[in-house]
């Protein structure tokens, strides 16, 4: 307990830094899903600075573990973690927002540390398999984390996945789902119900866990258990779309970026500092 | 008589043997070969039940890791219903998955329009570098598997679902490179043929039996994309006929008159291939073949035509 306490101060702080210099990209670039990003923020400086993600010292390659942002509109989440770890160079992030970077909305493998190209929904726990079956088959330790949005849950082929998952026990896959109950025509539970979540992944024999996806203590104390469990996991994370930034905290629109005035940049600034 | 599928993955097996980053993925789709396979290589084995779609997904990760995949399944089912997948996954990120696409066109004749596989050929040329083969017998897909497991690749390998000869003339490695094999009269013919897949064989017949080989030139496309470089094939020639066991809309016709485009070439084309209708007769493929325009008789009252 002592050592999730003492990071969930360090975290928090990495946390507000996340979400400040994306929000700072964003106004730059005038594109994003901010609503979308800012609610995995605590999540994924939670999985990075929580040292769930192991760097890799034997391979060409950063990391041991594979992230997969499945929700692929929001994989800039991780960019400044990335360039933070010292993974992405300090001048790609600085470039973004000119013609001259590497950097977009959507994340691909060209960029260092993304381990997957994603946007279109519905493919990340497919591929979570295929990397988690090459781990098992090479009899390594490697682990494979899947941020996925609860509005992914709609496309069948994540159902395909998780059978396949459980079928051939890869205890190797964690995934994190980022339940903001929003979509861009509304609350998920309004449009199409997805309730109960927890009892048709425990149906498909995921092992489930629930936490408040923007409390890292709570976060951290998931992750663990996750990493300790001898079955595919899933932490069904409660977050708030837009977390951060009091004007578009819980609402759909934010999906995308939407112009903002000076008074709500000024806003925006100070709700993040 | 010998299966494609068979031949196929009796190399990859083999190469499986010696290396240990080769995996084969079924969606519950079988062949003896493959028996043998998934008995002395569990390892290297994945059912991945009848989830197309899943099954190119896992692909993509297993190949993201440094390995080389083939994936297996029913054409018109690992053709388009995960379409997708192979846009998302091989296509984007340039991955060695090799698919398997069995029982191509009317192949599962009496089955009906769910299993035809009429439309796969223009899907799945449309995809941005894709590398996409037909075998009209059995030694050309042993030769694609083994240039496959030597240099993999993204690809999509279209097999014919029945056993078939052996057609001459025998493809080398140097005609598979190329793309195309030739039969027929190449000098001082005015009509050449082109077509492929299971559709070479039925035109070899016809010439043979009615004796008009030494009057035709037939190009048998193996590789329908990047198409084959095949002018000095048919400069000179008065007509071409594209007879392909596909719509018109992007098949092999199709791609044979963005060629003739691109290059300037300039040959008056006539195609014959399935309408733009589905089918719902018994009968056998011959006769479904026959009722959609491409019987035995018609193909030759079309030659005859040209001659």
């Amino acid at each position: 307990m002592s050592k999730v306490l003492h990071n969930t101060k360090f975290i928090n702080e990495k946390a507000k830094f996340v979400r400040s210099s994306l929000f700072e990209k964003f106004v730059l670039t005038k594109q994003g899903h901010p609503g979308s990003v800012f609610s995995m923020v605590d999540l994924a400086a939670s999985l990075y600075y929580g040292g769930f993600i192991r760097k890799d010292d034997e391979n060409n390659s950063p990391f041991k573990d594979k992230v997969i942002v499945s929700k692929g509109h929001a994989t800039a989440t991780l960019y400044p973690i990335l360039v933070d770890l010292g993974i992405i160079d300090i001048d790609i992030w600085n470039k973004w927002g000119s013609d001259e970077t590497m950097l977009r909305v959507f994340g691909n493998i060209s960029i260092p540390g993304i381990d997957v190209t994603s946007g279109s929904l519905g493919h990340g726990l497919g591929i979570a398999a295929g990397f988690a079956e090459s781990f098992k088959r090479k009899k390594n330790d490697n682990k494979v984390f899947v941020f996925l949005s609860e509005g992914e849950l709609y496309e069948g082929s994540c159902w395909e996945s998780l059978l396949y998952i459980s079928s051939n026990r890869l205890d190797n896959i964690n995934i994190i789902l980022d339940r903001n109950s929003l979509m861009i025509l509304g609350n998920t539970e309004d449009c199409v119900e997805l309730d109960p979540i927890d009892e048709k992944l425990k149906g498909f024999g995921i092992e489930v866990y629930s936490c408040n996806g923007h409390d890292t203590s709570d976060i951290l104390l998931n992750y663990e258990k996750m990493n300790a469990s001898n079955k595919p996991t899933c932490l069904i994370a409660k977050t708030i779309k837009g977390k951060g930034v009091s004007f578009m905290e819980n609402k759909a629109h934010c999906h995308y970026w939407n112009p903002l005035d000076e008074t709500q940049i000024k806003q925006a600034r100070q709700d993040l500092s | 008589m010998n299966y494609q599928r068979d031949e196929f993955i009796t190399v990859i097996f083999e190469a499986a043997k010696k290396d240990k980053k080769i995996y084969f993925l079924s969606a519950d789709f079988g062949a003896p070969a493959l028996d043998q396979f998934r008995n002395e290589l569990p390892d290297q084995f994945m059912h991945c039940g009848i989830s197309e779609q899943h099954m190119i997904d896992l692909a993509v990760g297993l190949a993201l890791d440094g390995n080389t995949v083939f994936c297996y399944a029913m054409a018109p089912f690992v053709s388009l219903r995960c379409l997708e997948q192979h846009k998302c996954g091989a296509s984007i990120m340039n991955l060695p998955i090799c698919t398997i696409v069995a029982g191509v066109g009317l192949g599962y004749a009496d089955a009906g329009p769910t299993h035809y596989a009429t439309e796969d050929l223009a899907c799945l040329r449309s995809m941005i570098g894709a590398n996409v083969y037909t075998a009209s017998d059995a030694h050309i897909s042993k030769l694609l598997a083994q240039k496959l497991v030597e240099s993999p690749e993204f690809s999509f390998v279209r097999l014919d679902r029945e056993p078939s000869d052996i057609f001459l003339p025998l493809v080398d490695g140097k005609q598979l490179e190329k793309g195309y094999r030739l039969f027929g009269e190449q000098q001082n013919t005015d009509l050449c043929i082109v077509t492929c897949g299971y559709m070479y064989g039925i035109i070899q017949n016809i010439l043979l039996h009615n004796k008009i080989d030494n009057k035709v030139s037939v190009i048998d496309v193996i590789k329908n994309k990047p198409f084959p470089s095949i002018q000095e094939k048919i400069i000179g020639k008065k007509q071409i006929l594209v007879i392909d066991e596909q719509t018109s809309y992007g098949g092999l016709s199709s791609a044979l008159l963005e060629f003739l485009c691109d290059n300037e070439v300039n040959i008056p084309v006539k195609r014959m291939t399935l309408p733009d209708k589905h089918f719902f007769e018994n009968g056998g493929r011959k006769s479904i073949l026959g009722v959609a325009g491409l019987g035995e008789d018609q193909i030759y009252t079309k030659i005859k035509e040209f001659l």
